[in-house]
């Protein structure tokens, strides 16, 4: 980071020694008597002509004609770039690729972008694929070359026009091309658990018990994923009289215990989906619970069509009173890490 | 000309700001920031249903350093959120984190569905931050079922987020413990031979003993009541009962010695414990056992709680007289009875 320093410096000291150099002024020398046709100072460089049709356009809604010796200057206007949203995932970006068909191998481009076709408000792709407001010429390969770069930052659900303009040294700075369009996708996240509510009946000590299986399904073109928890309102079986702890173990080989098992993690596309450690047992090994939202299924990446089931298993000991219903109210809720 | 003597000295001025800038870069380490998107960005609803109140945890990566602001824009879910709200990071690497610095918040206001606080840390580029927000009653209440976006603004970064509001998170199960009481004898046959041997009328003979194991969910625990058949050892060969002694009282048959007398000992109870008349104190007292046919059945033992295997050993005692005539048929049938009091 601190070598920036000493790059910068010899920047800065290059420029200003050149600020006062012509070397690389396109000059255009014109017919016509008078007149210089070039000046600088240290913060313009001018040119003029004399006796040339004078400098112009014209346009019509279909067409452009550009007029005089520094529009012949200038090189071709860029074509429309080509967009891309990545299949319809890409929520807060888009994919570039900039059309350099005739244009010359040392044209820089600008890549101007708004939300509205007439370019009401319009910023521009800055060298960190972030928009700002002023443009940033780089050159085909910094935007890059046939792959391209993407545009960040971007807000979900939004169709985005961009236009390009090319630039080789000074006086031939193009007008911004075609614009060509594409629209971010809407963040992505669906979420359900069925059924609400289940009973175990009558069940007697000593036995393990597990309840029909739980339905989720979970949607999300979140990037990094995402997860769902659970979470218990007891913290295990209770009655009035007593709670069945819930615990992590297989409850096979304890005298009592209650838990949550999932299973059966699964996707259309995406994901993968999987169960997360303590829930992610067989035969009576499960998961404990709390009041504090645990991570039972998880996926690291954008998924369609994920599903999943759970079950709930208990134990009772002998010694475990039989007075009341006991019950245990688990909340399962999902978020995406975009 | 005065503008030709000026101007060197204004560029040697500009070089020598220059120069100090960018020395002042280097040495400050400073550099330029740019307003980036969070990564791995999540909110977290407590609660998801409809129409309820929930808290939320967040989660971000920065982008870029420098920053301290935050803002958790939820106006797309509601625009009255609950006032002096909470920011409070507590550990990030607990669920539902799974790492990160936690974050506290101060200065925190909530105008109009907007949650913003200034970060207990200075973000840095590349680092996970964590924190939940929470209000008495809620934060907020959830809009009707449906797909909404929030935005997460840390610093110069931002990202949104999409959240979904549904009918019904919950899972509700519950069940009843049948009652259950389960009573078992360990052999069914419990002989003097394997205990102090042939009876003698020199000296307390015992049983070695047999173990009643219990198993109850009963909320008072249980009861073992004990009668006989014969009402002491009875001969069929010989036509003679070693009569049993009071059931009433507990009995040091040691005293006995000498004499007919048959009795039975709770010789050990791993919880609860024998009733007065049955206690056997180190294999030498008890009561006698009346005949289930006649005057039925005596408690010999009982808890007060719920029992997992609660084991009860029994043993039987027995005096003789020197004139009992010798036989190998001395026997008595005593049954156990057990409940669970629920």
């Amino acid at each position: 980071m601190r070598m920036w320093g000493p790059i910068i410096l010899v920047s800065g000291l290059l420029f200003a020694t050149f600020a006062h150099s012509n070397t690389y002024q396109l000059q255009s020398y014109s017919v016509g008597p008078g007149g210089t046709n070039s000046a600088t100072s240290t913060t313009y460089h001018a040119q003029g002509t004399v006796g040339e049709q004078v400098n112009g356009s014209t346009s019509s809604t279909t067409y452009t004609a550009k007029n005089g010796s520094i529009q012949a200057e200038q090189i071709n206007v860029p074509l429309a770039p080509t967009l891309g949203n990545g299949s319809n995932t890409y929520y807060d970006r888009l994919s570039l690729i900039i059309n350099n068909s005739g244009e010359p191998s040392d044209a820089t481009y600008a890549v101007a972008v708004s939300t509205t076709s007439n370019f009401a408000v319009t910023n521009y792709v800055q060298a960190s694929g972030y928009l700002g407001s002023s443009p940033v010429y780089q050159s085909y390969s910094a935007w890059g070359s046939g792959t391209g770069s993407t545009i960040v930052g971007l807000t979900p659900n939004t169709t985005y026009y961009v236009k390009v303009a090319a630039m080789e040294g000074m006086f031939t700075n193009t007008e911004y091309g075609a614009y060509t369009s594409a629209a971010t996708v809407n963040v992505v996240i669906t979420f359900s658990v069925a059924p609400s509510s289940y009973s175990l009946g009558t069940f007697v000590p000593n036995t393990v018990i597990t309840s029909s299986n739980l339905t989720f399904t979970f949607v999300t073109n979140a990037y990094s994923g995402g997860n769902v928890y659970v979470s218990g309102q007891n913290g295990g079986f209770k009655s009035t009289a007593h709670t069945i702890p819930a615990i992590s173990a297989n409850l096979a080989s304890q005298s009592e215990g209650f838990g949550v098992q999932g299973t059966n993690p699964g996707e259309t596309s995406g994901g993968p989906l999987t169960v997360v450690s303590p829930y992610n047992g067989t035969g009576n090994t499960v998961g404990t619970e709390s009041s504090n939202p645990a991570n039972i299924f998880t996926t690291a990446a954008p998924i369609v069509g994920g599903t999943a089931n759970a079950n709930v298993q208990v134990k009772a000991a002998y010694t475990d009173p039989t007075s009341g219903s006991y019950q245990e109210v688990l909340t399962f809720v999902a978020s995406a890490s975009f | 000309m005065k503008q030709r003597r000026f101007m060197p000295k204004l560029r040697i001025s500009l070089i020598l700001v220059m120069i100090f800038g960018l020395i002042s870069i280097y040495v400050t380490g400073w550099q330029p920031v740019f307003a980036g998107t969070l990564t791995k960005s999540m909110i977290l609803e407590y609660n998801m249903v409809a129409s309820q109140t929930t808290n939320i945890a967040i989660s971000f990566t920065s982008a870029t350093s420098g920053g301290t602001n935050v803002s958790v824009n939820l106006a797309n879910l509601s625009t009255s959120l609950t006032a002096s709200p909470t920011v409070s990071g507590g550990t990030c690497n607990t669920s539902p984190f799974t790492s990160g610095t936690p974050i506290n918040g101060s200065s925190v206001s909530d105008g109009s569905g907007i949650v913003t606080f200034t970060s207990s840390v200075t973000f840095v580029a590349s680092t996970t931050y964590c924190t939940i927000i929470t209000a008495s009653g809620g934060l907020m209440t959830n809009p009707a079922a449906g797909t909404y976006t929030a935005t997460i603004t840390a610093g110069s970064d931002s990202q949104t987020q999409g959240l979904d509001v549904i009918s019904s998170d919950t899972y509700t199960v519950n069940g009843i413990i049948a009652q259950t009481f389960t009573m078992s004898i360990l052999n069914g046959t419990d002989n003097f031979s394997s205990g102090t041997g042939t009876l003698s009328a020199t000296s307390l003979g015992s049983t070695g003993g047999d173990t009643i194991t219990v198993n109850t969910n009963a909320l008072s625990g249980w009861l073992l009541w004990a009668a006989d058949a014969n009402a002491g050892l009875k001969s069929s060969t010989t036509g003679h009962t070693i009569g049993s002694v009071s059931t009433s009282s507990n009995v040091n048959m040691n005293s006995k010695i000498g004499q007919d007398a048959f009795a039975l000992g709770v010789y050990s109870v791993t919880a609860g414990s024998a009733t007065t008349p049955y206690a056997d104190s180190g294999g030498t007292t008890g009561a006698g056992l009346a005949q289930a046919s006649t005057t039925g059945y005596n408690l010999i033992a009982t808890d007060s709680a719920p029992a997992a295997s609660d084991a009860v050993v029994v043993k039987e005692m027995a005096d003789i007289l020197a004139t009992d005539q010798a036989s190998n048929d001395y026997n008595d049938t005593i049954t156990i009875l057990g409940a669970g009091s629920f």
